[in-house]
């Protein structure tokens, strides 16, 4: 079902923890929260799942209201799954009963069932009579997924569900957990720090930095036409390179002229150069120096130096593999221009 | 009477050794030093089964049908007792405070440990001052209310409520710190999982706790087995003071003995219980998420609120304060013969305090370096005592020196007259208080560390006192600490083995409690509560960084 936010404010002792957050995820799609620890995403999460109040604000999924200002319906009563961070199993529970235990309101005869059909789908068929201290780390975030999900709940919540699993497991892990999220249809918002697993998991994606939504969007507009300078520098590699951007939204720097993808007043502006902005040429007459280099397999990660000083990164095949301290010849080739204000010339956000 | 529910090292010796590759010989005198550390609590166990073994067929005759029926009746009435009470009352504060949101929490979170500083010999003297035919209470009751006789409270059932209100701490705490860092967490869970609150907590919280609920009771129920003041002064025989009765009443040491043999039986089944309690007592690892406390609605927080405020008041403020008002009348009574018993008192606590740490760490080294499992079995067998009734230490080490000493009767008088015997008694009734911090200590100090410092070119003296010292230095004070508060408050060892005319401040609240001085007894009682808040204190501090809020 569809989840809502319509801005919600939380505060703990007087410090505000969560300003104005609204956002929208259409029924069956996912969301994510990404942000730092601090910035408020497992608040938003437990006051989803019931478990705190709001200062202000509603909380809607589907056409009712869950919580708001003046009261909230108890957790038990909301239908919401939640994936903890830790796991949280019952110790004291087998694999099969932990999964069981949200289906007390299912007719008894289909208890079992589910249970096992969800432990199947998470890959846990052979298992489901071991105790939680028996399973290993990955096992025991599939058992946490399956007892969620076993209620057929409205909507899925999930904190930093891969956060204490190896890379490897967590890229497995995740794409296994997209396909099933889609198969149940259910609709999910995960929070979690790690761009890598919102970008793998989520159709959309929220940037919150100290209790504020800084942008909710596609991955690819976060990427390419973030809406401040923080979620530019929280949002993958890039420099930013100084210019001047004219009164008609022409953008003059030292790589050339380009037209502004986003609007802005006339003055000195910061231009942000992704690496995939800067390609590699021989036959440009534009020169940059290699000040360093990081090899990636398939691909070259240059730091160069511009003939001003300025550093950029280029993303390169990494057959062209030049010396540290060579010149290169590079060329722009920026699909989105996205210029923010110089800090020096414009009041600092937040 | 032991402050900390004395936990016996789970040290994991594999985990400790040194990956190194040594020979057979050090590890022989590393046997050696434990098996002399082991020595006084096998001699006592051995002792307790020849008397076991070969009774003594006319004594036993006359404790068979005249003593041990009604006092082991009368023993296990009392365990059961106490046990359903303090785990009801225990479990029940300890959810509450866990759990619930109601005036007054934070301060009964602590405060509701203070009853640890209050050892039962002192709560019952209060309570039979109180409450007995003379004490105020009835006088008053039979002035106001014609018709009313005399009540006697030195029974069961005094004792029991007694015991009850010292001991429940034992399972609030820990049960406390199970639900506040687990249990609260799984009850969201299931609240999430759409099961109401009480029902969170019947199928969530409680059989997550039940181990802890299991362990904590167990441990009250061998204090009560171990109690010797409380029902001396109540007048309920149990096999304590059957044992004391006697060996001093009747001076027959193999009646003593055969009636400790008896009260090792129920002191092994305890234990085997406990064992199996503990294993239970799994910790998930959970994250740091901050978890509410449900609110209560106003008529519970007032049932919440006031029932605390009835256990602090029953088990702490009131005796307290009775013995405040009792000491301010009786202040001349700080004459020199108090300060004698107090330097008594002090001299036997801080000879144990210097003694059972060197051995918990001599103990807990021998483990480290020579992990067998002989080794493991051997460490038990040194920290069992924590289970061992005082009385039942008494008498056995009474015989075994008389043993040991046989046909040396110039030793024997000299041992006697000496407070040796009493720390060897100690050494086995609390070494394994001071083994629990110091094995906790040794823990952090992974082999890893060591052989970083060695890796870095420290070694000898050096590596001692840069990286062995400043790490096991909190582990020895605390266990010091929680020592002398231990030996200052216990009774039946010092007053059935100590030299003669070797009074203390405990000795003597017992004596001026069978002699109905109530009173008197309030100044050496105030000592040793005050002496008792500090590891209460400890303890609060302790749990702090275990729990949440």
């Amino acid at each position: 079902m569809q989840l809502c936010l319509e801005g919600v404010c939380a505060a703990y002792d007087g410090a505000p923890v969560l300003d104005q957050l609204s956002f929208e995820i259409p029924a069956g799609a996912i969301g994510c929260l990404l942000g730092a620890s601090g910035s408020g995403k497992t608040t938003a999460l437990r006051i989803i799942a019931g478990l705190e109040p709001v200062g202000a604000g509603r909380v809607v999924v589907g056409s009712r209201v869950l919580t708001d200002s003046t009261g909230r319906v108890p957790p038990e009563h909301r239908g919401i799954g939640m994936v903890f961070q830790d796991f949280a199993l019952l110790p004291h529970l087998s694999v099969l009963d932990n999964v069981r235990f949200g289906l007390h309101r299912m007719p008894a005869t289909s208890r079992e069932s589910r249970a096992r059909d969800v432990l199947a789908a998470v890959g846990l068929a052979a298992l489901t009579d071991r105790h939680p201290h028996q399973l290993s780390g990955g096992q025991q975030q599939r058992v946490a997924l399956a007892r969620a999900l076993a209620p057929r709940p409205s909507l899925l919540l999930l904190d930093e569900p891969f956060s204490s699993l190896d890379l490897e497991l967590r890229e497995s892990l995740g794409q296994a957990l997209r396909d099933l999220l889609l198969a149940e249809g259910t609709t999910a918002l995960l929070v979690t720090h790690s761009q890598h697993e919102a970008f793998a998991l989520a159709d959309l994606v929220g940037v919150l930095d100290q209790g504020r939504l800084r942008q909710w969007d596609t991955a690819y507009n976060l990427y390419h036409r973030p809406a401040d300078r923080m979620v530019a520098d929280f949002v993958g590699e890039g420099a930013f390179l100084r210019g001047e951007r004219r009164a008609d939204g022409t953008i003059v720097t030292e790589l050339g002229e380009f037209a502004a993808s986003n609007p802005g007043a006339a003055g000195p502006v910061e231009v942000l150069l992704r690496p995939d902005d800067l390609v590699h040429d021989d036959t440009s007459g534009l020169r940059a120096r290699v000040r360093h280099k990081v090899f990636r397999g398939g691909e070259m990660l240059y730091t160069l130096t511009l003939a001003s000083g300025a550093e950029v990164l280029a993303l390169v095949p990494s057959h062209h593999d030049h010396p540290i301290g060579a010149d290169v010849g590079v060329r722009p080739d920026l699909a989105h221009v996205i210029a923010f204000a110089a800090p020096s010339a414009a009041p600092a956000f937040a | 009477m032991a402050t900390a529910p004395p936990f016996q090292p789970e040290l994991h010796a594999a985990a400790l050794a040194p990956r190194r590759l040594r020979g057979r010989g050090r590890g022989v005198s590393w046997h050696l030093v434990a098996l002399a550390i082991a020595t006084p609590a096998l001699a006592v166990l051995l002792v307790i089964a020849a008397a076991l073994l070969q009774p003594d067929a006319e004594v036993w005759a006359h404790l068979s049908a005249h003593v041990l029926p009604r006092a082991s009746w009368n023993t296990l009435w009392l365990v059961l007792g106490v046990g359903l009470g303090v785990s009801v009352l225990g479990t029940g504060l300890a959810a509450v405070v866990a759990l619930c949101e109601f005036p007054g929490r934070a301060f009964f979170a602590w405060a509701l440990l203070l009853p640890l500083a209050v050892p039962a010999y002192v709560l019952a003297t209060v309570y039979i001052g109180l409450f007995d035919y003379a004490g105020p209470f009835q006088s008053l009751l039979r002035e106001h209310v014609p018709g009313v006789s005399a009540i006697e409270v030195r029974n069961r059932w005094g004792a029991m409520a007694v015991l009850i209100l010292t001991l429940y701490p034992y399972v609030y705490l820990v049960v406390r710190n199970a639900l506040a860092s687990q249990g609260a967490r799984l009850m969201e869970v299931a609240r999430l999982m759409g099961h109401p609150p009480a029902q969170a907590f019947r199928r969530a919280a409680l059989p997550l706790a039940l181990p802890w609920i299991g362990g904590g009771t167990l441990l009250a129920m061998m204090e009560t087995l171990a109690d010797f003041g409380a029902v001396a002064a109540f007048n309920y025989d149990t096999l304590t003071t059957a044992i004391y009765r006697t060996w001093y009443g009747l001076f027959s040491v193999s009646g003593a003995l055969q009636i400790a043999a008896v009260l090792l039986l129920f002191v092994l089944a305890l234990l085997a219980l406990e064992q199996r309690a503990r294993s239970g007592q799994r910790f998930v690892s959970l994250g740091a998420a901050p978890v509410l406390r449900r609110r209560l609605a106003p008529r519970g927080a007032w049932i919440a609120t006031l029932t605390c405020t009835l256990v602090w008041v029953l088990a702490f403020a009131l005796p307290v304060g009775q013995l405040l008002l009792w000491a301010a009348r009786e202040v001349d009574g700080l004459d020199r013969r108090y300060w004698l018993l107090a330097a008594n008192s002090l001299q036997l606590a801080l000879g144990a305090a210097l003694l059972l740490p060197a051995l918990a760490l001599a103990l807990s080294w021998a483990q480290r370096r020579a992990p067998t499992a002989a080794m493991s079995w051997l460490a038990r067998l040194a920290t069992l005592g924590y289970a061992m009734p005082g009385a039942l230490l008494a008498v056995a080490f009474f015989a075994a020196a008389g043993l040991v000493l046989h046909g040396m009767p110039g030793l024997t008088g000299m041992l006697r007259g000496s407070i040796v015997l009493l720390l060897v008694a100690y050494t086995v009734r609390f070494l394994a208080v001071a083994a629990t911090p110091v094995n906790g200590a040794a823990l952090r100090l992974k082999p890893s560390v060591e052989e970083a410092a060695r890796n870095l070119g420290v070694s000898g003296l050096r590596l001692f006192l840069k990286v062995h010292l400043p790490l096991l230095r909190g582990g020895v004070l605390t266990a010091a600490l929680l020592v002398f508060v231990d030996v200052m408050k216990e009774m039946p060892i010092t007053l059935m083995t100590r030299p003669f005319g070797w009074d203390t401040l405990a000795v003597r609240i017992f004596e001026f409690t069978t002699e109905g001085q109530w009173q008197r007894a309030a100044l050496p009682a105030l000592a040793i509560v005050a002496v008792g808040l500090l590891p209460t204190y400890w303890l609060h501090r302790g749990s702090e960084h275990a729990t949440l809020s």
